[in-house]
């Protein structure tokens, strides 16, 4: 009997082993002839999104259209391996610098029927490689300072407003931090975007070249905009990057322990809904050295070139791309629309809140930084500068090391 | 043995129905991989024979070495588990107990539930400002640690719950094994005046040292598989990559840097570490497992 549970303990060991690299394909899934898919990353958008398509249908009720929301941290691992196996969704959303890897190998259907003038120049050079379009732009993100207006007047601290500066910035934190207890600002090495991104540009430094060749984490500016943060987290005046990790930023700002909150207008949903939503305000980021404020990034919509059909995907897109699409998208409070002129819709959903210069900063705005190998170098933000956040090493000498290591991978680019 | 010369072809016959399933969703993903892991294969689907690139790259990856050292750390931790197991066995099958049945369903219990619901419950206690457990240890004057974000800390505070994830399943193969024990043994013992001690020592676990061998090679094949627990309670924080364990190396590879033939390389490298340490416990059994 024993000598059995021996050879038992065999042939589980065995196929353990084997199970260990069974991968999970999903199923390409397939649709209707006059079937669609879309496939966005934004879970929120999915109820409004059934609106635009319900316009859609008006046009072309021969087409239908099935959204699917992914979350973000699996919506490019999830469409790699669709690009891999030919499986790709017909439209779909997209990012700069993935647009750009994609196009690159084929996997876009080149826009021919767009009219670029509709949208700000920035976001359709952003998304033209080779001299092809390769999507159609869908909003413009910039970022603000959302803050607490009951935190800011009990310290006595003057309201953020337009034209304030860096240091009227670092003075707001470190008062409200040291009268209160609450903390003044938040950053953490993966918020990039929203926090270092800004004051780097603000700075003067960059975060790449513009010909995506080099990295600018070791000029003394870009430092500068990074070492800001630094100091804030080790003065207790940010959460630690420990404390964010276990409790994310905008937790910490919604439940009124955070005065101020660098972030989109993606948040207003969020916001508008929260339990203190009357003690929330957003103002414009503030001015550095520089003439740039932020960085502008804009999402967009591509058609997959292994669509089967793709001259539906493209109808679609075109549709995505109008002006009425844009205003339903503004009016849901989804983000600032790419289209000329119709970023009114977004602002006037929410008269409570200010919203107007988000796409005003557009105008002095850095492009969002990105190249093809954007994820890789990504985490090596991560790596390096959560080094610098906990103080394991200088923030002079995380950049340095941080610059060289990304170097390495833009060098290995195709350019 | 000498039945199955006579059989000629009719077992293997019975036997297709177990055998062309494993040979398509096992034997040939194998040789597939093993194909793939001597190319690269680029974000789009082109391959290129390589040769042994993939296997060089390896052994001067620092990536690489890290995640075997976290492997073998987690792998050590999580065999607490076999001794635990066995003590709370012998005590559950003390003759006597009462509500034997409902401690079972209480430590078995883990071991149905999702490992990724147990993952985001357990990152919720292990909150470093909110958590329970930092509560917890608060009332004796302790000042817990940030558990998940905290170099050194993480993987053992991961390996904990891999302790109490698969508990449950060892005690009851244990439990089995204890109740294959024939009663006789313990009262000749007991009559020759031998201590519950005494009795454990030279009646208990020699006796169980056949189930004892089954679950340490389970168990170490558990824990160089670990990658659920590690993904969903780390996988977003500053600690994922200096974390990371092979299977999460092979993930980060194959899917997030899109390096399949890499990552490929990394799943050989995987299953044969798996199979000679495997191999070496069958060996090694032959000096400590005694076999009624």
């Amino acid at each position: 009997m024993n000598r059995h549970l021996a050879a038992a303990a065999a042939a589980v060991a065995f196929c353990l082993v084997l199970s260990g690299c069974a991968a999970d394909n999903a199923p390409a899934e397939k649709k209707g002839p006059v079937g669609i898919d879309y496939v966005i990353w934004d879970a929120n958008a999915l109820k409004p999104y059934k609106e635009i398509i319900a316009a859609f249908a008006k046009q072309r009720p021969d087409i239908t259209v099935n959204i699917q929301a992914l979350p973000w941290e699996q919506y490019w691992t999830k469409l790699q391996t669709q690009a891999s196996s030919k499986s790709l969704p017909d439209v779909f959303w997209v990012n700069e610098p993935n647009a750009a890897l994609y196009a690159a190998n084929g996997a876009l259907e080149p826009i021919t029927s767009l009219p670029a003038e509709n949208f700000p120049r920035g976001l359709i050079d952003s998304y033209t490689s080779g001299g092809k379009l390769y999507a159609s732009p869908r909003e413009i993100g910039t970022m603000g300072v959302w803050y607490n207006k009951r935190l800011f007047d009990k310290a006595g601290v003057a309201h953020p407003r337009k034209g304030w500066t860096q240091a009227d910035f670092l003075d707001a934190a470190r008062t409200i931090s040291k009268k209160l207890d609450v903390f003044g600002a938040a950053a953490a090495p993966w918020t990039g975007q929203e926090t270092y991104y800004n004051t780097i540009y603000q700075s003067g430094g960059e975060v790449v070249s513009a010909d995506k060749r080099r990295s600018g984490y070791d000029r003394p500016e870009t430092i500068a905009g990074i070492k800001l943060w630094v100091d804030l987290a080790k003065e207790g005046v940010s959460p630690s990057v420990q404390q964010i990790t276990d409790t994310p930023v905008p937790q910490y700002f919604t439940s009124g322990k955070l005065a101020m909150m660098w972030s989109g207008p993606w948040n207003v949903n969020t916001l508008k809904d929260a339990k203190l939503a009357g003690d929330f305000a957003v103002a414009p980021m503030p001015k550095g050295s520089s003439g740039l404020v932020t960085t502008v990034q804009g999402g967009a919509d591509a058609v997959s070139a292994q669509s089967e059909h793709k001259e539906a995907a493209q109808a679609f897109q075109a549709f995505l791309g109008s002006k009425t699409a844009q205003e339903l998208f503004g009016a849901a409070g989804l983000g600032i629309p790419a289209f000329n002129g119709s970023s009114g819709s977004f602002t006037a959903a929410f008269p409570q809140w200010d919203l107007t210069f988000f796409a005003e900063q557009a105008a002095n705005a850095a492009p969002y930084p990105a190249s093809i190998s954007a994820e890789a170098w990504n985490k090596l933000e991560n790596e390096y500068l959560t080094k610098a956040w906990r103080g394991e090493l200088s923030v002079e000498e995380a950049c340095k090391q941080l610059a060289a290591a990304m170097n390495d991978v833009l060098a290995a680019e195709p350019k | 043995m000498s039945a199955r010369r006579h059989d000629g072809v009719w077992p293997w016959i019975f036997m297709t129905p177990i055998l062309v399933p494993l040979a398509i969703f096992f034997l040939w993903p194998l040789l597939r991989t093993l194909y793939y892991s001597f190319t690269t294969w680029s974000f789009f689907g082109e391959v290129r024979w390589t040769g042994l690139d993939n296997y060089e790259r390896l052994l001067s990856d620092p990536d690489f070495t890290l995640a075997l050292g976290n492997t073998a750390i987690y792998t050590l931790i999580v065999m607490l588990n076999v001794p635990i197991a066995v003590y709370l066995a012998a005590l559950m099958n003390r003759p006597g107990l009462r509500l034997r049945a409902l401690y079972r369903a209480l430590y078995f219990l883990p071991v149905v539930t999702m490992p990724v619901a147990v993952a985001i419950v357990w990152r919720m206690l292990y909150s470093g400002d909110f958590g329970l457990i930092n509560a917890f240890l608060g009332l004796f004057g302790i000042q817990g640690p940030y558990w998940l974000s905290t170099p050194g800390v993480s993987l053992v505070a991961v390996a904990i719950v891999g302790i109490w994830l698969s508990l449950g399943f060892n005690i009851i193969v244990f439990s089995a094994g204890l109740n294959g024990i024939p009663p006789e043994l313990y009262e000749a013992a007991a009559i020759d005046g031998a201590t519950p001690w005494r009795q454990f020592r030279s009646i208990t676990l020699p006796l169980l040292t056949p189930t004892l061998f089954f679950v340490t090679v389970l168990t170490l094949i558990g824990g160089f598989q670990v990658f659920d627990l590690i993904f969903v309670m780390l996988g977003t924080g500053p600690n994922a990559e200096r974390s990371q364990t092979l299977v999460y190396f092979f993930y980060s590879e194959g899917f997030l840097h899109n390096d399949k033939g890499y990552a490929t390389a990394i799943g050989i490298v995987i299953i044969a570490l798996i199979a000679l340490l495997t191999a070496l416990q069958f060996r090694l059994q032959r000096r400590w497992v005694h076999y009624a």
